[in-house]
């Protein structure tokens, strides 16, 4: 009996992955070789709508002067943006960086919160309640906007059907060790083919919490964030999609942030992360299904969106389905040419699915030597599967036990060095 | 000891995947950041701008000086400087050109380097040049190839049959003669020329108003939206079929089509135009704001996008036709074929 279910189990979690695994390979080939959409970059337009900048801070002195220099020396029409630095309970020196700031510029609006909720969809409901801007625009602390990033953002809400959009994401730490490098190849995929390829195809590109922005009202209507949820970037994706509204990609708004430069931090981002998107999978997964806006293309994209960390865990399990199949000598799952097929695929293939999305950006970005360290992704993968597992039962007990969740910030390396360029 | 060996072989074949991204990790080729222009703000006139910039700070302290010798741009160039410069035809130039007055370009000459003009330019039949900029008028004859951009900072009029590069822009009005091919235009207004009034009669092709307009009421079925005769919409339309508006209706608000959006002669839209397929707008409409599409973009006889003061775009990602007498306030930018009738 025990067999019999690792069997169909295992039967299971192949499938799923050569599903995945094609996902993948229309990704990259759309990239590679299908049409591609155009963001509206090229949009010349002397009426932008008016812009607030939220840039959430908790204890970010080794960063906070950056991302304020930079956005200040952005040449959005002045008299149309507003910047608030939302100051998250710090004890550190933060609040006197922001402060020196307000001081010297207007546009300047700093919100010190120590009292109440702490946390970043805390920290934005707050903001988004004294924000002037038709726009909201967020970057987090560690990142340098260039000059032109706000126009360039702004551009996508003269589409009507836009709610949120989503620029690109690039790390400027990437020389540091091994894993700033790896990171560095991911992130190319992920922005370069995964969301230029929904975007082109008309999926659901997935607004990123950072170098990204919505329309306030709208998304006040929805009731803003919960604040029990930690991936409050997916969770506003999914609330503009249910709701009629598109979320779109930006490959051309580029922006620089600061990777994790410690496996332990990056271990705890991934388990967060796979937490949160699995709360959002289960508040969204039913007003997905069963929004009258959406066309089955977008209800299959957002569902494997919304499953996509619920692929680790099942891969973890699958690998100890097949481990134990194989010393119990129970190894041919199923008497089929077909099966075989489908194992050698997914062991084949499926597995390195998403390495051919790195290999694509690379060359799309003009970089390719970087490619050969794709064999050590291999070991990033194990690691992302171990935390993303945690994440998802982490998530599992949440949903349980109602208990209070506490926001862990991403702790930041750039030690006060290594300023705008 | 064949165990040992069979081990050794192994781990060996392990590694044999690691073995490049070792030597990229022990031996980096390729570890710096993807660049970013932190710098990078949109300027539809950016070719002139910045080649004025580098021009400018070459030649400080040596104004007066003319001749030809050595200058330093971005890199060493030759260059001839000049108080005033007529090229004669069919005379070909392999060197920059800094004209302080007047710059005239003989039928037939050719130019490899950029030029500067400080008064008139003045650019013959069948001229091939590189970038051309001036800060007076600049005239461009028939046929005319740039394979770059060309930047005023007066009047830009562009001969029938001219290719006109990557970019042409200007402070002032760009006049585009028949036949012209673009990519990238910017003008206050850019205009293509008056319609011919003996072929008023036969309009181009491009100029019908497409045999589904015509309708007078409103139809919703699964392949269209009609919107009849001179009717006042005052909501934002989003469509997901075809969009056509039969003449002289006026839409309040933007408008998104999945589709393609057709609109008949004298129609007025006061928002912006987003779609997927094609946008044809009717002889004599007035869009207020942009133009947008991720297909071609097709314009009537006498239409008019933008107003004075108020800068708009039409971006057609496959392509943008524009008829006789046109005008767009702002920027026409199409990584397709940009064509004047």
């Amino acid at each position: 009996m025990v067999v019999l279910i690792l069997k169909i189990y295992l039967g299971i979690v192949v499938v799923i992955t050569l599903f995945y695994f094609a996902r993948h390979m229309v990704f990259t080939l759309n990239r590679a070789f299908g049409k591609q959409r155009v963001y509206y970059q090229d949009l010349i337009d002397g009426d932008l709508p008016s812009l607030t900048v939220l840039v959430p801070m908790h204890n970010e002195e080794a960063v906070a002067a950056h991302v304020l220099e930079r956005l200040v020396a952005c040449d959005y029409p002045a008299g149309r943006v507003e910047i608030i630095p939302i100051v998250d309970h710090s004890t550190d020196r933060t609040a006197a960086i922001v402060a020196d700031f307000a001081r010297r510029h207007d546009i300047v609006r700093p919100l010190v919160r120590n009292e109440g909720r702490r946390g970043k969809p805390a920290g934005l409901n707050e903001a988004m309640a004294v924000a002037r801007g038709e726009i909201v625009v967020v970057f987090d602390a560690d990142y340098l906007p260039p000059r032109g990033i706000l126009r360039d953002m702004a551009l996508a809400f003269k589409d009507p059907e836009v709610g949120a959009m989503m620029g690109r994401v690039i790390p400027i730490n990437t020389p540091r060790n091994l894993l700033t490098r790896l990171l560095d190849i991911e992130r190319s995929a992920g922005y370069q083919i995964d969301q230029q390829s929904r975007y082109n195809l008309k999926l659901v590109p997935q607004y990123g919490g950072t170098v990204g922005g919505y329309r306030r009202a709208v998304f006040q209507s929805f009731g803003g964030f919960d604040e029990r949820i930690l991936a409050e970037d997916t969770a506003l994706t999914f609330a503009f999609l249910v709701k009629g509204w598109k979320v779109i990609y930006a490959n051309r708004v580029e922006c620089y942030e600061e990777a994790p430069e410690s496996w332990a931090v990056r271990g705890r981002q991934i388990r967060r992360w796979a937490r949160g998107h699995t709360q959002v999978m289960l508040r969204y997964l039913g007003p997905l299904l069963r929004s009258p806006y959406l066309t089955s293309w977008e209800k299959l994209d957002g569902l494997l969106l919304l499953f996509i960390y619920v692929n680790p865990p099942l891969l973890l399990l699958g690998t100890g389905a097949a481990l134990t199949l194989f010393f119990l000598g129970e190894m041919q799952v199923l008497p089929s040419l077909i099966f075989f097929l489908m194992v050698a695929g997914f062991n084949t293939f499926g597995n390195f699915a998403a390495f051919t999305q790195i290999g694509m950006a690379s060359v799309v970005d003009g970089s390719a030597e970087r490619i050969r360290l794709i064999p050590f992704v291999y070991f990033n993968f194990l690691f992302n599967m171990w935390f993303t597992t945690m994440g998802f039962v982490d998530a599992g007990v949440d949903h349980l036990t109602l208990r209070e969740i506490s926001w862990q910030k991403t702790t930041r390396f750039r030690g006060g060095q290594g300023g705008p360029a | 000891m064949t165990f040992l060996a069979v081990v050794v072989v192994c781990l060996g074949l392990l590694l044999l995947p690691f073995l490049p991204g070792l030597r990229e990790l022990l031996k980096p080729k390729d570890n710096e950041p993807l660049r970013i222009d932190m710098n990078r703000t949109k300027d539809p006139r950016y070719f002139g701008r910045s080649f004025r910039a580098l021009l400018n700070e070459a030649r400080k302290g040596r104004e007066s000086e003319y001749g030809i010798g050595p200058l330093k741009l971005s890199r060493p160039e030759q260059a001839e400087t000049a108080p005033t410069l007529s090229v004669a035809a069919d005379r070909k130039v392999g060197w920059l050109l800094v004209i302080d007055g007047d710059f005239t370009a003989g039928e037939g000459s050719g130019f490899e380097k950029e030029i500067f003009a400080g008064g008139r330019a003045v650019v013959g039949d069948k001229v091939a040049l590189r970038a051309l900029a001036g800060d007076g008028d600049v005239i461009l004859g028939r046929k005319v190839k740039v394979l770059r951009w060309v930047d005023a900072l007066g009047e830009i009029e562009a001969g029938e049959d001219s290719d006109l590069g990557l970019s042409v822009s200007g402070e002032r009005g760009l006049s585009l003669g028949r036949g012209c091919r673009f990519r990238r235009l910017y003008g206050h207004p850019v205009r293509t020329s008056a319609p011919d009034a003996s072929l008023e009669a036969s309009p181009a092709p491009h100029d019908s108003p497409g045999p589904e307009l015509g309708e007078t009421a409103w139809i919703a079925d699964a392949t269209r939206l009609v919107i009849p005769r001179a009717t006042e919409v005052r909501e934002t339309l989003i469509v997901k079929t075809r969009l056509l508006v039969n003449a002289m209706s006026v839409l309040r608000r933007d408008v998104k089509g999945y589709r393609d959006i057709v609109l008949g002669e004298g129609v007025t839209v006061l928002g912006n135009i987003f779609a997927e397929g094609e946008i044809v707008i009717g002889p004599g409409a007035r869009i207020a704001g942009n133009v947008f599409t991720q297909g071609r973009i097709r314009i009537g006889d006498g239409a008019r996008i933008g107003e004075i003061g108020a800068e708009k775009s039409v971006v057609g990602n496959k392509g943008i036709a524009l008829g006789r007498g046109v005008e767009v306030h702002g920027s026409l930018s199409t990584e397709g074929d940009g064509t004047a009738s």
